[in-house]
């Protein structure tokens, strides 16, 4: 019972990253844009909030500006590949090569490897008593209690707003949404900026809240981790959250088994893609709701 | 002033590329108006509706809508709130629902609710006639009832002038009365609609007015009781010049007119194909399986196969030409095992448009010996000589061999798919909407391919939702419905209830 | 209707002249372009070492000192541009078809593997047998890793660019385990396997170099890239590439030609893996596709998806790639630049040319052999 309570916990922990970024892929597919560059995104946020951290300025700064910073990267995608019509596929993945590049240049030349100010844990008192789960949902730390509030928004935005169906109307068909007097490459643009901010946050509960400074390669192929539990998930939120806590699980249980038996490490390191590659497969018997101009 | 013109467009210009689609094109609409516009493919009528609506800008021109003067021309023009058009392809996105296609024509602030955009359409439907689900999502929709679907957002927005597109080519008889009734209720209410067609007939039938476009020009206005149908086919194809084409004017009319190029033959010759019980999965969402289909398709006839759209014409072609495996059923046919195969969706399938024009006419014979040194290397000079030879033979027009097929119009593209599939004397030729998208001249080039073929022996299917076209060139008409044939009819047989009744399932 | 693609009717007694002459640049034009975006990627580099305070020129020096300061060091540009041609050549006929295969460096370690492991039991036999059993055998092991995805993209519709990606991860996961275990070094406490004995290395070329034989298996495959264009397979490829739809309409089977084509994309990186343990570094190390990583990708791609353009852009990058590593030695800057370098190079190709217009002049500027004149 006590591992299956630390399982739990864990598996929370690492899902965090992954949640978080994968509603800012959701939205951004959802309007019609693949982004093999989510791993730069995230890359940014959490280098970014590393150097803030350590630079002193205060956690919430380096929260926020890790935002921003991923927000900026997602611009460059954006003028690439909407505005400037450049091969999305292509631009993304130059993204994909220069961010991680980028930000391990930071890390290493500037010699700074401080570790970043602990986050504190926030529980709600009561149901964090409860057994086997209360610790591993009520008691986790700020980037917890933000993808809880921004997956609540996110699927709030696709299933109540105007602005989340103009989003979706874009992924299948932006000439339509041209028609009615709105303009696609605005949509796009604005999709990509919120996904940039969520990747941000999950690069920064990366950095901040995982692992508590940065390391190079921190992001370590979480980016495109993303990108398969965003297509398993149906392009909807409680499917991003089922995949990315799958994800999870599998993380938190090779630390497990490694423990407790002779399985070596790095061949469990597999299999989350070997994962992957199933849940691929698996999503192309359910197309329901992709967005068109991604499935052609 | 109800007879003061709603709409006033003057002279509206507009060149594409060097292509002059419009040249000073004035048009009149006025309330409570049915106006037809007619002309062939290419004579600019979806262009100026374009325009009108705001889709597009001019490059000369203005518009006087209720008095109010504006600027077509440069940024100046801009989607047109009191003006709806349905185009032909649909303007409904497919995935999302009726409800949701309401919402994003007509926004109702920041919150999207989906509840009270689905009574609006269910109110409009009661109120106009037919019930659809606003909450399904559009594509599990039959083809007219998203059409009504979308007629109905169009009056929801509050629009004046409803434009509706070759609105009928899709649907069958059923359906064209139905829509023919929504059309006459919003004209009684006030509202104006051009009604955009090449079907002579129908127009005089439903129209108050009538303005023929050629080669983006107004060549005739006429109020509806005045003209007849003969007058309107030989404004809408013009004064041939001869050395312009092979084909004569008197050809071209016929075209037009929709005169029969073939006898009804009743003797039997060898069967080419036989198709029975043919069970088969659809290709495409929307469209039907096939749940149990039988034809035979004789030697040197045409069959023409009617039926609504989405009935498993698309399955029934790609079965024949051998690119889907059937789950059950039998098919017997002479010789190879795949067709002569012209694609409705001639981007997609048939053609390479970056490719040129010899890669594309290659397709087949790429394979034949004489073409290759040892079936590995391709003989330059060999391959050249032949493909210019064939299309030549099927009267492309084009500048050079090598040229892209994306250069050459979508006639000419048609006539060099037509030749390729026609040009190793094929048994089986399967021809889904051939005369999709053309002009009258290479409609009739197409047309005479076919004949041809037929004439040659070969088996011909032509699947095609338009009925006066199968009557012009089809031997006898089978009627399709939900994956299976219910039904034949002669193409002399005008009983229009009986075709009503087979295409609608009741047979 | 007819042209609804473009939203323009077109009437069908003129042919829009215009577009009939759809050309990519000439020659120059392409020339000023890559002109252009080189100053731009410098630019940026010049303001990111600025900012660590690193002195530009130095930097610059340090770079060109160690690309063709000497013999010695031109070799070392041949030795990194090798992998890189041999990748980009192998790439380039899925990448006109449309396939993005990035999974060189998983199919480079795939390779590298099978060599190894090779190289360990040929001991014995003379040079010829054990390098033509580890050079064919790595080349078929990159082929199978990269037909993998290949297989799931025609079986399923899986997007080949995160299998390929994700390939990468299993291969490297696969190899750090062996190399911890069954595979690990008799002689180190390190993840690394045995050297490989000496009769399964490839012929220096350059006397005193490292400078191999490899270069000219690369180049081999210039001449082969050029046949193809002429052939009927190469024909079949091109439909393929242009519009698979047509591919049934004339009776070729997409499935062969998709799983085809990405295979025969991971000949080349198996083959560098070869070269990478037995010429280079003798041995089995869990990082050996690092050196090249997706940089083979970039020169397929910077070289316009042609032969001849492919290996400038080798020879470009290969320098590059190994003034980076001159760069930690002469200006104390670590050589990650390198992947923003790429990666600003790629950002500005793919912003030029988006997807359609790559494979449109690719197709329009090849010469086939029924081209005549030049329009």
């Amino acid at each position: 019972m006590e591992t299956f309570e630390a399982v739990m916990n864990s598996s929370v922990r690492l899902m965090i990253p992954l949640l978080l970024a994968a509603l800012g892929e959701l939205i951004s597919e959802r309007a019609g844009v693949m982004n093999i560059g989510l791993e730069g995104y995230m890359t940014a946020g959490a280098f970014t909030a590393f150097a803030v951290a350590v630079g002193g300025w205060g956690l919430a700064p380096a929260i926020l500006l890790a935002a921003v910073a991923a927000s900026l990267v997602a611009g460059v995608m954006a003028i690439g590949a909407v505005w400037l019509r450049g091969n999305a596929i292509l631009v993304g993945f130059a993204l994909f090569v220069m961010l991680p590049g980028l930000a391990n240049f930071l890390y290493v030349q500037q010699n700074n490897q401080g570790a970043t100010p602990k986050l504190h844990l926030i529980s709600i008192p009561g149901l964090d008593d409860i057994p086997l789960i209360g610790r591993a949902l009520f008691a986790q730390n700020v980037f917890y209690w933000m993808a809880i509030v921004l997956c609540v928004v996110v699927y709030l935005l696709f299933s109540r707003t105007q602005a989340g169906l103009t989003v979706t109307a874009t992924g299948h068909e932006p000439e339509t949404v041209r028609k009615r007097g709105r303009s696609p490459r605005m949509v796009q643009t604005m999709a990509l900026l919120a996904c940039g901010a969520l990747a941000g946050l999950g690069g920064a509960s990366l950095s901040l809240g995982a692992v508590g400074s940065y390391q190079p390669n921190i992001v370590d192929g979480r980016g495109l981790i993303v990108i398969a539990i965003v297509i398993l998930g149906r392009w909807s939120v409680p499917g991003a959250v089922a995949g990315a806590f799958l994800i999870a699980l599998l993380d938190a249980l090779k630390l497990r088994v490694t423990q407790g038996s002779d399985i070596p490490v790095q061949l469990l390191g597999a299999l989350p893609w070997v994962v992957v590659i199933l849940m691929l497969v698996a999503s192309t018997r359910m197309h329901s709701h992709a967005p068109r101009t991604l499935t052609q | 002033m109800p007879d003061q013109p709603r709409v006033q467009l003057r002279a509206v210009s507009k060149t594409f590329a060097s292509v002059v689609a419009l040249q000073g094109v004035d048009f009149d609409l006025k309330p409570g108006q049915v106006h037809a516009l007619v002309g062939e493919n290419g004579a600019g009528k979806s262009t100026l509706m374009r325009i009108l609506a705001g889709q597009m800008s001019a490059d000369h021109g203005r518009l006087v809508f209720e008095g109010a003067q504006s600027d077509l021309t440069g940024s100046a023009a801009g989607f047109h709130e009191g003006v709806g058009f349905v185009e032909q392809e649909g303007g409904l996105i497919a995935e999302l629902s009726g409800a949701e296609n309401l919402l994003l024509a007509v926004p109702s602030g920041a919150v999207a609710d989906r509840r009270r955009a689905g009574r609006t359409i269910t109110e409009l439907a009661e109120r106009f006639g037919g019930a659809i689900d606003p909450h399904l999502p559009v594509r599990q929709l039959a083809v007219g009832q998203r059409q009504r679907l979308e007629i109905l957002i169009v009056m929801a927005r509050g629009a004046q002038v409803l434009v509706l597109d070759e609105p009928t080519a899709a649907l069958g008889t059923d359906e064209a009365v139905a829509l023919g009734e929504i059309i006459r209720k919003f004209a009684a209410e006030g509202g104006s609609v051009v009604y955009i067609s090449h079907k002579l007939g129908e127009v005089i039938r439903l129209a108050d007015r009538i303005t023929v476009m050629r080669r983006g020009r107004v060549v005739g206005s006429h109020e509806s009781g005045t003209v007849t149908v003969e007058q309107l086919a030989t404004e809408m194809v013009g004064q041939v010049v001869a050395k312009e084409s092979e084909v004569g004017q008197e050809e071209l009319l016929e075209v037009a007119l929709g005169v029969r190029a073939v006898a009804t033959t009743g003797t039997e010759t060898k069967r080419i194909c036989a198709v029975k019980g043919m069970v088969a999965p659809a290709p495409l969402p929307g469209e039907a399986a096939l749940k149990g289909l039988d034809l035979d398709v004789h030697a040197g006839e045409i069959v023409g196969v009617a039926g609504v759209v989405g009935s498993g014409q698309t399955t029934l072609a790609e079965v024949l030409a051998g690119f889907i495996r059937p789950q059950g059923g039998s098919m017997v046919r002479e010789g190879k095992d795949f067709a002569a195969y012209i694609p409705e969706n001639r981007h997609r399938d048939a053609v390479a448009l970056d490719l040129s024009l010899v890669d594309n006419l290659l397709l087949h014979s790429h394979r034949r010996r004489t073409f290759t040194q040892a079936g590995l290397w391709f003989n330059g000079d060999r391959v050249r000589e032949h493909v210019v030879s064939l299309l030549d033979d099927s009267h492309v027009r084009y500048g050079h061999p090598d040229q892209p097929m994306r250069a050459l119009s979508g006639g000419n593209q048609q006539k060099a798919v037509v030749g390729r599939e026609l040009e190793e004397a094929p048994l089986l030729v399967v021809a889904h909407n051939p005369f999709r998208g053309l002009d009258v001249r290479a409609i009739s080039e197409v047309r005479d391919a076919l004949l041809q073929a037929a004439a040659d022996g070969a088996g011909v299917v032509m699947i095609s939702p338009d009925l006066d076209e199968l009557r012009q060139i089809a031997h006898r008409i089978v009627v399709m419905f939900d994956g299976r044939i219910v039904g034949e009819i002669s193409p002399d047989d005008q009983d229009a209830e009986r075709l009503g009744q087979l295409m609608g399932g009741v047979a | 209707m007819t042209l609804v693609r473009d939203g323009v009717e077109t009437p069908d007694a003129e042919v829009p002249e215009s577009v009939a002459s759809v050309e990519g640049p000439g020659f120059a034009g392409r020339l000023l372009t890559l002109a252009v975006t080189i100053g731009a990627c410098i630019l940026v580099l010049v303001a990111v070492l600025e900012a660590v305070d690193v002195d530009p020129v130095l930097a610059w020096n340090s770079i060109w000192n160690s690309t063709f300061g000497s013999t010695r060091n031109f070799s070392e540009t041949l030795v990194r541009a090798t992998p890189l041609l041999l990748v980009a050549l192998t790439l380039v006929p899925s990448l006109r078809a449309g396939l993005y295969n990035i999974g060189a460096p998983g199919q480079l370690a795939a390779g590298a593997l099978a060599a190894t492991w090779l190289a360990l039991h040929l001991g014995g036999q003379p040079q010829a047998v054990s390098l033509v059993v580890c050079g064919v055998s790595a080349a078929a092991t990159g082929a199978i890793v990269a037909a993998i995805p290949g297989w799931l993209k025609a079986q399923f519709g899986v997007n080949e660019i995160i299998t390929t990606l994700a390939m990468n991860f299993i291969v490297i996961s696969v190899i750090g385990w062996l190399l911890n275990g069954p595979f690990k070094g008799n002689y180190a406490n390190l993840p690394q396997s045995d050297l490989v004995p000496d009769n399964s290395t490839l012929p220096i070329l350059i006397p005193g170099t490292r400078a191999h034989y490899g270069i000219l298996i690369a180049l081999a495959f210039v001449p082969l890239l050029w046949a193809l264009d002429r052939s009927v397979v190469g024909y079949r490829l091109r439909v393929f590439g242009a519009n698979q739809q047509l591919t049934r309409q004339a009776h070729i089977s997409r499935r062969r030609y998709l799983i085809g084509l990405m295979a025969f994309g991971g000949v080349g990186a198996g083959l560098s893996g070869w070269m990478q343990v037995v010429t280079i570094d003798r041995q089995l190390y869990p990082t050996v596709a690092d050196p090249v990583g997706y940089a083979g990708l970039f020169v397929a791609l910077l070289g316009g998806l042609t032969a001849v353009g492919s290996v400038v852009a080798a020879f470009i990058l290969g320098a590059l790639l190994h003034g980076g590593d001159g760069l930690q030695v002469g200006a104390n800057v670590s050589p990650e630049i390198v992947q923003v370098v790429l990666g600003l190079i790629l950002l500005a190709y793919a912003i030029h040319r988006g997807r359609s217009a790559t494979r449109e002049i690719s197709i329009q500027k090849r010469r086939l052999p029924w081209r005549r004149s030049k329009r």
